[in-house]
């Protein structure tokens, strides 16, 4: 049990920094006016985006 | 041995007092073997000791000429007499206490056995008990509802997290889906998708957790409280 949740902080961890990672990677790409039609259908608001 | 080869011993034993010493001796002696009875002859020499032991206690007796034969058998006259007066120091001793704890009784319940004040609580019982009872009750009710809005907020805080592991998860898979075809929406819906993803399996720990560490002990103080609470207004479960 202890193992397990040992597991799941690492993992969390884990995702917490590749995301940090792939959103700056992303944004840094920069956005197409498509490409924010396409994060529009998530709900995502983008207005601050270039 | 018999009860004639006793008596006969002690007969012997005896011959340095006078006949009618002797006599009235063993007389009682032998009356004594006739109550117990031919049956327990054996029993009656073993409780006796042996003639010679009872042929010195005997001489001993009427050495002191305070010696006598009763129901009890031989005895020193002194002894008997320090010992009736034992008897009666204890016997007035156990009188005086008993009477003191008798008056102390009496005067216990003198004091506490009061008519009119039995009715005027139980008057007082029945007035106060509909605003008691209902007070009570509401004071259960409410630690009881506070406990399972708790246990209802850690619930809800667990199953929110699982619902935001799951968003992060559709984002996620639908970034990956978006990273061919336009690279930075797809780094950044898959980023945003790990970032969700983990604090839903953060939230979603945290919370059970909280439900299996806090939960249980929340339940069981407050259980211990009504329980407090109703022994202090006299009522037992």
């Amino acid at each position: 049990m202890k193992k397990a949740v040992k597991m799941c902080l690492i993992l969390a961890v884990v995702l917490v920094l590749a995301g940090i990672v792939a959103v700056a990677a992303g944004l840094t790409m920069g956005v197409s006016p498509e490409d924010l039609q396409y994060l529009k259908l998530f709900g995502i608001q983008m207005e601050f985006l270039p | 041995m018999t009860r004639q080869e006793y008596m006969t011993h002690l007969e012997k034993l005896l011959w340095d007092i006078s006949e009618g010493e002797r006599q009235e001796a063993l007389q009682y002696y032998n009356d004594y073997f006739e109550d117990a009875g031919e049956g327990n002859e054996e029993e009656v020499i073993q409780t006796l000791g042996s003639p010679i032991q009872v042929a010195r206690k005997i001489k001993a007796g009427f050495q002191e000429a305070s010696a006598e034969y009763s129901e009890l058998g031989y005895e020193d006259v002194r002894f008997r007499d320090a010992c009736e007066v034992l008897v009666q120091e204890e016997m007035e001793n156990w009188n005086e206490t008993e009477q003191s704890l008798y008056d102390k009784y009496v005067r216990k319940e003198s004091k506490g056995f009061n008519g009119w004040k039995v009715v005027a609580i139980l008057l007082l019982c029945i007035i106060a008990l509909p605003v008691i009872l209902p007070l009570g009750v509401a004071l259960v009710a409410t630690i009881l509802a506070l406990v399972v809005a708790a246990g209802a907020v850690v619930f809800s805080m667990a199953l929110a997290g699982v619902g935001i592991g799951f968003a992060g998860l559709v984002l996620l898979g639908a970034g990956l889906a978006k990273l061919f075809l336009s690279p930075a929406v797809g780094l950044t819906v898959t980023g945003a998708g790990c970032i969700l993803l983990a604090i839903g399996l953060l939230m979603t720990l945290f919370f059970l957790w909280c439900g299996i560490r806090i939960l249980p002990g929340l339940l069981r103080g407050s259980v211990e409280l009504i329980r407090k609470l109703l022994g202090k207004v006299g009522i037992r479960a």
